[in-house]
């Protein structure tokens, strides 16, 4: 690396009280970088939850910090730019639920722009005919169960496509999107946990609420996947706990 | 719950603890009891003190039958020997993650320096949050932990605010940067706390010489800072980048041989002869019979410059480079510059070598071996010594 690199400059700007965030972009766009800017003492806050989101730590956010107006904004300054695509995705973990919902225009043009990940962006957004496309769009394609005792579920290498499905929902990746989305959803009404299977609180009113994110997909014309997108899978997971 | 199998016995610990249902817990000590191996995921997935006592009840009795809850049981004074102690082969990293899981600073500072480099051994440098959670934030432990979110639950276990786990995990994320960045970064940030702690765990060194602490305490400005953790870093990855070099040589620009000798003096041993190499050994080593006078002059020569020139000028052997390969033995001068047979490639790389001497290196090794990564590794060499030269 070259001593003059513009994530060095930008995060020794930064370190020295610099709060544009045009001028500091360039340090998010640098995991290790941004992790300075995150846990250097008196940074303010507007650099400093970013670089935290930037590095992968939003852990260190305070519930105070999250919620946190100034902080809210700085981030939809960032929203469709390079720093932005490196924030989003640790947003979605800590970002209060439905933030992205006033955001919604400019998050969809992110993912247009290969800016933001869909999911993210449906997280971001929340439960919704738009996320609900979004998710369609990316994981739908990519996921898609053969049916099993078709030509299409052996795969050339001998594997089963079902079991390769089964891998893929157990998947680290795969099980942090679904723990992200699912906290999209609202908070469970005691009534509602009440009404519903004593064994799992709450259970079956989640996964009404996950089905009802996933069922705008069906009303896409281009849908043809046998199981839709993201939602068996959710569902599914959530009965067997 | 009545559907757990031992797969979900973590997450099932983590429910017990957060929620005290007595039905998670009741399914934690079923699982647990028909297969006493899994308590290894009850002690990580939870701190042994937030644990129902049946659970407790259950992990120790079974010390007697397995070598997991054996572990367990010598870390919470129920048992008076670990079970490596007794069986050479219990010692695996299985058993070493229960035993840091649920060891207590009281009973790790009663083992041996030997017993506890073998327990740490076994365990491996991937799960080390497991260790800060039970032993504090030892620096030993952070110089080598890895930054996530596991690291971060642990650290904040033992401070008491989110401003001082932020300076605990600080140095982490200096140790991460480039070298390059590295002394004006922390010439940005304000004095740590705690200086030699910074170094320690910025150094990534698990072992803090006391000479090196004093020499900290005796020199608490930011430059020394940087020099030494610069120093540790490039000592430790023995990586002749032309980045490293050019970090050394800023971190010690500036310094007197006297500084500089009393901060490799501090250092430990290996980082000290990666960084000050004795010529006698160097010369004995590498030279042939009838050379050895021309290479100690040599390097005689060197030690005359300033610390800022030599000691990278020892792990990228400079201007002198050339001198001092001619007068290695055979078999050394091969692997540093290995000659083209073409005279006329022979003498490119001689005239490379004389201004850039890890382009030549590469370059020369490149176009030996004639092999795709060579290739890439010539072009490598030719971009360096067109954009890149050494001053």
């Amino acid at each position: 690396m070259h001593a003059s690199s513009p994530a060095l400059t930008a995060t020794l700007r930064a370190l020295r009280g610099e709060t544009d965030l045009r001028v500091i972009a360039p340090a998010f766009s640098n995991r290790r970088f941004a992790r300075v800017l995150a846990l250097a003492p008196g940074v303010n806050v507007v650099v400093s939850a970013p670089g935290a989101l930037a590095g992968g730590l939003p852990d260190i956010l305070t519930p105070a910090e999250c919620a946190s107006p100034a902080l809210a904004a700085a981030i939809a300054s960032l929203i469709g730019t390079d720093a932005g695509h490196h924030i989003l995705g640790s947003w979605a973990d800590v970002a209060p639920v439905g933030w992205g919902a006033s955001h919604a225009a400019d998050v969809i043009d992110a993912v247009r722009c290969n800016r933001c990940a869909s999911w993210v962006a449906a997280a971001l957004i929340g439960p919704c005919d738009a996320s609900a496309a979004l998710l369609h769009k990316t994981m739908g394609h990519r996921q898609r169960r053969p049916a099993l005792g078709t030509d299409h579920a052996r795969q050339p290498d001998g594997v089963d496509g079902a079991s390769r499905f089964e891998r893929a929902e157990t998947s680290p990746a795969y099980t942090r999107r679904r723990t992200v989305l699912c906290r999209t959803l609202p908070p469970l009404a005691t009534d509602k946990m009440r009404s519903n299977d004593s064994q799992s609180p709450g259970g079956e009113y989640a996964v009404s609420c996950v089905r009802r994110l996933y069922q705008s997909v069906t009303r896409y014309p281009h849908q043809s996947c046998r199981y839709p997108i993201g939602a068996h899978a959710t569902v599914r997971t959530r009965r067997s706990r | 719950m009545q559907r757990s199998e031992p797969g979900d016995l973590a997450d099932l610990t983590r429910l017990a603890v957060a929620s005290s249902m007595d039905a998670a817990w009741a399914a934690v000590v079923r699982l647990l009891s028909a297969n006493p191996t899994s308590a290894l995921h009850i002690v990580t997935a939870a701190p042994w003190d937030d644990l129902r006592v049946d659970v407790q009840e259950t992990i120790l009795s079974a010390a007697d039958t397995d070598n997991i809850c054996a572990a367990i049981a010598f870390t919470r004074g129920a048992r008076p020997d670990p079970p490596a102690m007794t069986r050479k082969t219990a010692m695996t990293w299985k058993t070493a993650r229960a035993f840091f899981a649920a060891v207590t600073p009281a009973v790790w500072n009663t083992l041996t320096e030997g017993e506890q480099r073998a327990w740490g051994s076994a365990l491996g440098g991937t799960v080390l949050h497991r260790v800060v959670r039970s032993l504090g934030l030892d620096p030993a432990f952070l110089a080598e932990a890895t930054h996530d979110v596991d690291l971060i639950a642990a650290v904040r276990c033992h401070v008491p605010d989110e401003d001082a786990m932020r300076g605990m995990l600080l140095p982490i994320a200096v140790r991460d940067l480039p070298l390059a960045a590295i002394s004006r970064t922390i010439a940005a940030l304000p004095p740590p706390p705690d200086p030699a702690a910074f170094v320690q765990i910025a150094g990534g060194i698990p072992t803090m010489p006391s000479a090196l602490r004093d020499w900290i305490a005796a020199n608490p400005t930011p430059q020394a800072t940087v020099g030494a953790i610069t120093a540790l870093r490039v000592a430790m990855q023995r990586d002749n980048q032309p980045d490293h070099c050019r970090a050394l040589a800023h971190a010690l620009e500036g310094w007197s041989w006297q500084k500089t000798n009393a901060l490799l003096d501090a250092l430990p041993n290996d980082a000290r002869i990666a960084l000050r190499p004795d010529p006698d050994v160097l010369a004995r080593r590498l030279t042939r019979c009838d050379r050895k006078r021309d290479f100690r002059q040599t390097l005689d020569a060197l030690a005359a410059l300033s610390p800022s020139v030599t000691l990278p000028a020892l792990l990228a052997l400079g201007d002198c480079f050339l001198v001092l390969v001619d007068t290695l033995a055979n078999a050394p001068r091969r692997k540093i510059l290995p000659l083209p047979r073409s005279a006329t490639r022979a003498t490119a790389v001689h005239a490379i070598a004389a201004a850039d001497p890890l382009a030549a290196h590469r370059l020369a090794h490149a176009l030996r071996c004639r092999t795709q990564g060579g290739r890439r590794c010539y072009k490598r060499g030719r971009c360096q010594v067109r954009h890149d030269p050494v001053p």
